[in-house]
């Protein structure tokens, strides 16, 4: 189930939001079990908001969780010597990876080996090779495709964040399989993140604080997210969709940098606003969960984009890869060493195709570079706009690879931004008022219009007219963002048929 | 926001739980409001149903079940409409110039030309057959002078009795129409001799009544009266004008919005058969001549007259309304398919491109908004066909023919738009035969009949007429019907259920609109086998 989608804003949301305050109202003889009717409500919830998506699916979230929560008390050290904490925990993290890898990168995996079979039975190694590079498996293993279950890497880093806490001691061991079962699928995060660590929900899984103030603020957020969502990500992903879907060699310049850039912010507005709704819809029921993104488009290095940009992943890798790997407080090139393990890693995580991997091995270069020299020179700078126009074409160019079906198709696209000349399509085929609307205020709303009104900003935020008017705000976004979303169930039969 | 916390949460609660409830209520108490806000938004389609079986693996049928149910959902969609459409007015008057100018197009091709009428290919006679009111060039003859009786010779005396002197008097007079003689009848006052003469046709005093000129929409004429007897016709017909100036190709989904409001397909392979960039392989053209020699000879063995036709896609009927795409080369696939089949197989081919884009000139022969040709464009083409398999063709310039207005489309469904804010397109009724009795077999609407079968006692040509084809064959259903004493016409998937049919059948045609033409090999693989057991 989405957030962005009808059976969720009235069915489901409603649902869970009044029932929930109920438990709020009805008196319990303490808090502690208020809390755990609570919790069971919310889990049943969220079992079903996954279940939702596949019942099928559900198994295997439940096994993942069971196996987290037994080793939960594997790692523990009240219970078990080092050896066997070590052991266990190497186990249990080598599982999870073990299944994250079979849903996720199985299918990868054996186009790889067709591959490699038909170059060993005297295909072209030429052939072989870009085959590979662009997935193209020959079936010839004659291996079903696995289906991957949705948020699987989101919640499977999240268990794996528990055990590793458990086993640092950095937070305490989970007894109750209800709590620790909500912690891995408490609704709000589990299909899209923000990754939450054990560590930091540990305490309000049993003792938020759930008031009209965390449900207010729940509420603001969630109504700008669901905006950002499906108002602008939604419109601009019609421009980069409809360009992609373009046969690559008719995509002129123009278009191309149209592409490029409509799907920069579509991403951006995409997973931020569901970041936002996911915080929002958490702090309606007591949970504090941490920012995602700082207005990342505002970067002017690589670096400062990274300490901006999907936060809650880039905390999970540099707390369970780049500090155990030394971090920052080592040889230069076992720094080095840690950011490219650390970003080719961020790139195989995101999904199974080398589009991915490249994304993530061009990070790592350009941050050994800043890291190397770059970053002083970027640092002392004093124009700041050319340090933004590099980042931010690097970023673009990143994006290339990661919306692009495949490494040539990605190649094609970067060559057309700056040789391909005019074609068949210009921009104006894929404008209309609401685009231009949209492309304005995604640029003004990625930072710039909050950086440049900051100060105004904190001067009159406690205006009683500007309250007024942002609770319109919110009101008329929800209002407008379930239209679109209404408007979008039109679907009308075709008649081709018959 | 401390003090507006509550209107906040007010206004939350009430955006997401009052529609459901309310949606309910109206339902049961105010039943003619929930009438109203659940107008059909023309989707043609039933609601969707929960796929149990799927449920295990997927939830999108849930979320189409309640898609189809939300609450206001059409008021929702046409309120959303009509807020789109008010906010893309600027843009399109004024926005989208610029737009064009930035991009450098808005010069390209300004030499939009006035271009004299494509000559009609010779296979055009077939319908026109020197009768056409539209067509023809009035040849007006000098009105000749009314022959005056001369008078007669005085008689000689030498000669004998003397014979009467005639004094002729005009005593009856049917006039000369434009094209039918007249005559008069003179009688001689002294003997009383009748003398009936001929008086010559005067041909049309035409008068000019109004002069067209061509535009990017209508092709320019001349439009006459007669002085005489008043009949109006067309002449000095002039090509529409081309617009070749740059028009951005606009996609929404599978539907292109292309110039003057006209839309195209861009589904499956359609923009490829446009562009001309699926030219078919020799070994796909070898394909096609195999299955097509193999269904002639299983027709031949059974006496079956056998006809292939591919039906023009709209986009090259009327390409004149596209927007502005590459196409590398006009020698296009289905143009290529047909050429090799007839040298090759020698085979009845027909592929009316040519034919149906010239008769424009007379009547549009697609509807604008649909990816489908209108009565027009179907009446014609069967008529090429009936002349291919050598039956009687009518000229629809020989029968009524009503305009009507016309704005619903398949297009405007793929697209999401309401027709109600378009210009009307046009569509014709043809009377047809309207005299002629069918006997329909099938029970429902002929559109959305896969199997249709119908007899006709008093229909001119006594045999069964079996059709394949997919929905362009639909609209030749009210005409086929009267003019075979049987006839089964059905879609190209439902062969296995019309055998017999098939083996019946003393003509086949098996056709297939061209964004479908591969479908035919298969289809003919499958009479084949049919025939041949």
């Amino acid at each position: 189930m989405l957030f962005s989608s009808m059976t969720f804003l009235w069915i489901f949301l409603p649902i869970v939001v009044i029932v929930n305050s109920f438990f709020t109202i009805v008196i319990f003889k303490s808090q502690t079990s208020r809390m755990r009717v609570k919790n069971g409500f919310l889990l049943t919830a969220s079992l079903f908001f996954y279940a939702y998506g596949g019942v099928a699916y559900l198994g295997i979230m439940l096994f993942v969780i069971l196996i987290n929560y037994c080793g939960g008390f594997m790692v523990s050290r009240e219970r078990h010597k080092d050896k066997v904490r070590k052991a266990a925990l190497v186990c249990i993290v080598i599982l999870n990876f073990g299944i994250l890898f079979f849903f996720k990168y199985f299918n990868m995996f054996i186009d790889v080996i067709e591959n490699i079979i038909e170059a060993v039975n005297g295909t072209p190694f030429k052939e072989a090779w870009k085959n590979i590079i662009n997935l193209n498996g020959t079936g010839s293993l004659g291996i079903v495709e696995i289906a991957l279950p949705v948020g699987i890497s989101f919640y499977i880093f999240q268990a794996i964040s528990y055990v590793v806490d458990v086993y640092r001691d950095k937070a305490p061991l989970q007894a109750n399989l209800a709590s620790f079962a909500l912690y891995v699928s408490f609704f709000p995060q589990l299909i899209a993140g923000p990754i939450v660590q054990y560590s930091d929900v540990a305490l309000q899984i049993n003792e938020r604080k759930e008031n009209t103030v965390m449900f207010s603020a729940g509420i603001k957020r969630f109504c700008y997210g669901l905006g950002k969502k499906v108002i602008l990500a939604n419109t601009l992903a019609e421009v980069a969709d409809g360009i992609w879907a373009l046969e690559i060699d008719t995509i002129g310049a123009s278009l191309a940098w149209l592409g490029m850039i409509a799907y920069t912010l579509q991403i951006y507005y995409d997973f931020s606003g569901y970041s936002d709704m996911a915080i929002g819809l958490g702090r309606m029921f007591g949970f504090n969960f941490k920012e995602n993104f700082n207005y990342p488009y505002t970067s002017t290095s690589i670096q400062e984009f990274w300490r901006r940009w999907h936060i809650s992943l880039s905390s999970w890798f540099r707390e369970y890869v780049y500090i155990p790997l030394g971090g920052s407080k080592c040889p230069r090139w076992k720094l080095f060493r840690n950011i490219f393990v650390v970003f080719l890693l961020t790139g195989i995580w995101h999904g199974a195709n080398f589009t991915f991997w490249i994304w993530g091995l061009m990070y790592a270069v350009l941050l050994i570079i800043e890291r190397a020299f770059l970053g002083d020179i970027l640092k002392n700078s004093k124009h700041k706009l050319i340090n933004w126009i590099y980042t931010m074409m690097f970023v673009m160019i990143g994006w290339v690879f990661f919306r692009s079906n495949s490494v040539a198709e990605a190649g094609m696209f970067i060559k057309n931004l700056f040789i391909k000349g005019q074609s068949e399509y210009t921009i104006a085929s894929f404008m209309s008022m609401r685009v231009i609307i949209v492309l304005v205020a995604s640029v003004l709303f990625s930072g710039f219009f909050q950086g440049f009104f900051i100060g105004l900003y904190k001067k009159i935020k406690n205006n009683f007219l500007v309250n007024f008017i942002d609770v319109l705000i919110q009101g008329a976004l929800l209002l407008y963002s379930i239209m679109r979303i209404v408007g979008g169930t039109y679907n009308p039969f075709i008649y081709f048929q018959f | 926001m401390k003090k507006f916390r509550g209107l906040q949460i007010f206004i939350f609660i009430l955006l997401i739980v009052l529609p459901p409830f309310a949606w309910a209520e109206l339902r049961v108490f105010l039943p003619e409001a929930y009438e109203a806000f659940s107008e059909d938004l023309g989707e043609n389609r039933n609601k969707a149903s929960i796929k149990f079986g799927e449920l295990l693996t997927s939830g999108d049928s849930l979320n189409d079940f309640y898609n189809d149910r939300v609450p206001f959902r059409s008021f929702i969609i046409k309120t959303l409409r009509q807020a789109d459409a008010y906010i893309e007015a600027p843009y399109n008057e004024s926005i989208a110039p610029k737009l064009m100018k930035l991009a450098g197009r808005e010069g390209e091709g300004k030499n939009n030309t006035q271009t004299s009428v494509a000559t009609n290919p010779g296979s055009l006679d077939v319908l026109f057959n020197g009768e056409t009111s539209a067509s023809t060039t009035t040849v007006e003859p000098e009105p000749e002078p009314e022959p005056v009786p001369q008078p007669e010779p005085e008689p000689d005396p030498e000669l004998g009795p003397q014979e009467c002197v005639h004094e002729w008097v005009e005593t009856e007079r049917i006039d000369p129409a434009c094209f039918e003689d007249g005559i008069r009848i003179l009688t001689c006052e002294n003997c009383g001799e009748e003398l009936v003469e001929n008086i010559l046709a005067t041909g049309h005093h035409s008068v000019l009544l109004k002069h067209q000129d061509a535009d990017y929409m209508n092709y320019g004429y001349d439009e006459y009266v007669c002085g005489l007897c008043g009949e109006t016709w067309k002449d000095n017909y002039v090509a529409k004008l081309i617009d070749t100036s740059y028009f951005a190709p606009v996609q929404i989904g599978d539907a292109i919005v292309g110039r003057y409001c006209w839309m195209f397909y861009a589904g499956g392979e359609s923009l490829k058969y446009y562009k001309g960039t699926n030219i078919p392989k020799q070994d796909e053209l070898d394909a096609y001549c195999k299955a097509f020699n193999d269904l002639k000879a299983a027709c031949d063995k059974k006496g079956i007259k056998l006809l292939i036709a591919m039906f023009p896609n709209k986009e090259d009927v009327y390409p004149e309304y596209m927007p502005s795409y590459t196409v590398k080369t006009e020698n296009k696939r289905p143009q290529v398919v047909a050429d090799y089949v007839r040298e090759k197989a020698n085979i009845n081919i027909l592929y009316p491109l040519d034919e149906l884009r010239a008769m424009d000139m007379y009547w549009q022969t697609y509807k604008k908004y649909d990816t489908h040709w209108n009565q027009m464009g179907a009446f014609m083409t069967l008529q090429y066909m009936y002349n291919e398999l050598g039956y009687e063709v009518t000229s629809p310039f020989s029968i009524q023919v009503e305009n009507i207005d016309y704005r619903i489309g398949d297009l405007l469904g793929i697209a999401g738009i309401d027709y109600s804010t378009l210009p009307a397109d046009v569509d014709y009724i043809i009377h047809y035969r309207d005299e002629i009795a069918v006997t329909s077999k099938t029970e429902g609407i002929v559109g959305d009949i896969p199997i249709y079968q119908s007899t006709c006692e008093s229909a001119a040509n006594d045999c069964h007429f079996v059709m394949l084809g997919d929905s362009f064959r639909t609209r030749m259903i009210p005409y086929i019907e009267k003019d075979f004493t049987s006839c089964t016409i059905a879609h190209r998937i439902y062969i296995d259920d019309i055998k017999e049919d098939i083996k019946d059948a003393d003509v086949l045609v098996l056709s297939a609109v061209v964004r479908d033409e591969s479908s035919l090999i298969d289809a003919a693989k499958k009479i084949t086998k049919i025939l041949n057991k």
